[in-house]
């Protein structure tokens, strides 16, 4: 055979071989990173490792047949809040024949339509990959035509309708006319500011001393596992020790209830995982993996593949040799989210932190008001976070914590961030603390009305620089739907809902 | 027989060599090749089409970011690399060269070259993309590159050998030729790759 003859064989055995391992690569198993088209939004990222988590659709499945599965995808996990908020643009209202003028603007029964992914330069602000004054497509015209049925609207441009505290496309919770009009006249400060249900949880009077109660005598660890002085005395001034909670609940869950030093030694271990604090504290740890701290404990993100089944599936049992199999490999993604894994700006010292609950909760102290604020200062480093320390919030705080001002006055960064809600009668921090941070609108409700009045606390979050600076000061910007909102009442408008 | 004999010496003499008959179509090769060139240099230098920031039908954000439309840029413009590589069969098939001489179809090469940069800008609108599109979209460019470079110093090659660059025995052409083919032999896997990502995801 001529040289040219033989370099045309290697090239096409060279591109065959390439093409099946890179086949191979995606529909079997390995890292597909390497095929990402773009980076992905920054909540996604953290298990983009994971296609299937979104990409749920059967391999060569028709467009119509994949566009519906990745939307399932997102409703998976974004339904609920989407129902919490009472979405004011549900898909479900789109599905109406009535509808399908508009559907054929911005087909809004899509997540999709608006939020592409994994295309950084078309991706504004909460992902929204269609231009923000996106409200035009329906508003603009029609009986919808909002400068027609609001004279105050008429020359405004499309692009304000999101962009200044007035609307939002899902949640409008702290936005709507009646809400506006019944908080329009509230001053810009409660009477007694008080957040409530801190108030209530941070009041509950200590539970009389159990019998179970344990002392700094009682910590029940084999010697060598002991650790400091420090670390049992951390322990035995914590609410575990108070609820008689001995280090073998979370060292060694695995012990006897009663077992004894011996007992427990077996089953001991020195870094015990989430799943000892989940045991007793389901609700924190539910709520925990929604948030961006913890959502790379989801439930919901695939599994890695597993490359026999997937080999099965295509109908191609035999297809790939055994020691290729064994290659070949899906990467796990991580179990906790790394800080410097964060495209926030985060500090460099706390780079190699994982978060799990003792990043926030010392484990031994399980202070939660360490968990308020120093643990999210420590790791945190944007302008707002910096600007707290010292900001009138922080001062309030101070003052709760030195017994100065009543329970609830206080504000620290879980005060906004990780609202409370009431469950069973019990008062329980939420530890999604994104489940409120935008659009930031979303925070009125349950966090800034407890002490302050509607229009202020629009005026103040329609005000970047005033955010940035931790709210040192009165709101230089001012929305005007809560004036509008009172003229149309005054006028006897009807009331356009929420 | 002296007079035979003058006669056949000019047959032991070395006989004249005709006089090259001048390559047809090099100037227009060197139009099509820099414009090639410059256009696939601009994929790489030029800043972005910005997107408009308008909600609305518009043009560019269709192109670049609609996968039906980008389906369509993207086939068409494999047919068109599919089209401009068929230069390489008039070689091999004996057939093919009925239909219109070398310097022609190398014309006509160039000119789809051409086509293939303006196809590229519709389907990616001066973006390097990320990961293996990015590796993909390098290749492609570099292909073009350097198959505008070889028609530029075939327009040029005499030019070129009094300067000094390249010899008759290897011209800077077959050089920028293989390194050309050299480029465009990865295509094929990435291109594979590309389709079955956008199919798969």
């Amino acid at each position: 055979m001529s040289r040219k003859a033989w370099i045309w064989v290697l090239w096409a055995a060279a591109t065959i071989g390439a093409c099946w391992m890179l086949a191979a690569w995606m529909l079997v198993a390995g890292d597909r990173r390497p095929f990402l088209i773009g980076e992905t939004t920054d909540a996604h990222h953290q298990f983009e490792i994971a296609c299937e988590t979104c990409h749920a659709a059967p391999a060569f499945a028709d467009a119509a047949k994949a566009e519906k599965a990745l939307n399932k995808a997102c409703r998976t996990c974004h339904d609920k809040e989407l129902r919490a908020a009472d979405d004011s643009h549900s898909t479900k209202r789109f599905r109406s024949p009535r509808m399908a003028a508009f559907r054929e603007k911005l087909d809004a029964r899509f997540c999709t339509s608006c939020h592409v992914e994994h295309r950084p330069e078309i991706t504004r602000a909460s992902a929204v990959s269609v231009a923000m004054d996106f409200c035009v497509a329906c508003h603009s015209e029609g009986e919808q035509d909002v400068r027609k049925n609001r004279p105050s609207h008429a020359g405004l441009g499309f692009d304000t309708c999101a962009s200044s505290g007035c609307h939002n496309y899902h949640d409008n919770r702290a936005l709507y006319e009646d809400f506006l009009v019944k908080h329009a006249h509230a001053e810009w400060l409660a009477l007694s500011p008080a957040h409530a249900l801190a108030a209530r949880q941070r009041s509950r009077a200590p539970a009389p001393a159990p019998e179970a109660a344990l002392g700094r005598d009682d910590a029940a660890a084999p010697t060598a596992a002991l650790g400091s002085a420090a670390t049992v005395d951390d322990w035995a001034g914590s609410g575990h020790a108070a609820a008689g909670v001995n280090c073998a609940a979370c060292h060694a869950p695995g012990a006897p209830g009663n077992a004894s030093l011996s007992g427990i030694e077996p089953h001991w271990t020195d870094h015990p995982g989430t799943a000892a604090c989940e045991d007793c504290h389901r609700p924190q740890a539910r709520t925990f993996v929604l948030g961006r701290h913890g959502m790379r404990r989801h439930p919901r993100i695939a599994k890695p593949r597993d490359p026999a089944k997937e080999l099965e599936a295509l109908g191609l049992g035999d297809w790939l040799p055994e020691g290729l199999l064994a290659a070949l490999e899906d990467p796990s993604p991580p179990a906790r989210m790394a800080v410097h894994e964060a495209r926030l700006p985060m500090r460099a010292e706390a780079a190699h932190r994982l978060l799990d609950c003792g990043s926030c909760h010392r484990p031994h102290a399980v202070d939660t008001a360490f968990a308020a604020v120093e643990a999210c200062t420590s790791c945190h480093d944007d302008r707002h976070t910096r600007a707290y320390v010292g900001s009138p919030h922080h001062q309030l705080w101070l003052a709760e914590l030195a017994g100065e001002a009543k329970p609830g006055t206080g504000v620290s960064c879980a005060t906004c961030h990780m609202a409370k809600f009431k469950r069973r009668g019990l008062v329980v921090t939420n530890h999604n603390q994104n489940d409120i941070l935008r659009p930031s609108e979303k925070m009125i409700r349950p966090v800034c009305l407890d002490c302050h009045g509607l229009r202020f606390a629009l005026d103040a979050l329609a005000d970047p620089d005033l955010v940035e600076r931790n709210f040192d000061g009165p709101p230089t910007v001012k929305v005007k739907s809560i004036d509008w909102a009172v003229r149309r009442a005054a006028a006897g408008e009807p009331e356009a809902g929420k | 027989m002296a007079e035979e004999a003058l006669r056949a010496t000019p047959r032991s003499r070395p006989a004249r060599r005709p006089r090259p008959r001048p390559t047809r179509f090099l100037k227009p090769l060197a139009w099509l090749s820099a414009a090639g060139g410059l256009t696939a240099a601009a994929t790489l230098l030029a800043p972005r089409v910005p997107v408009p920031d308008t909600f609305g039908p518009a043009l560019f954000e269709r192109l670049w970011f609609d996968d039906t439309w980008q389906q369509w840029s993207g086939y068409l413009l494999l047919a068109f690399s599919v089209g401009a590589l068929l230069f390489g069969a008039r070689k091999r098939l004996r057939p093919a060269r009925r239909f219109g001489s070398y310097n022609w179809w190398r014309l006509f090469h160039a000119g789809l070259g051409i086509c293939c940069v303006l196809l590229l800008f519709a389907h990616t609108g001066f973006r390097l993309g990320a990961n293996l599109n990015a590796v993909l979209m390098s290749c492609y460019v570099a292909a073009l590159l350097l198959g505008a470079l070889a028609g530029l110093s075939i327009a040029a090659a005499h030019d070129l050998r009094e300067m000094g660059i390249g010899t008759p025995g290897r011209p800077l052409f077959r050089t920028l030729i293989m390194a050309h083919l050299a480029v465009l032999s990865l295509l094929p896997a990435l291109l594979i790759a590309h389709v079955l990502v956008v199919y798969l995801y």
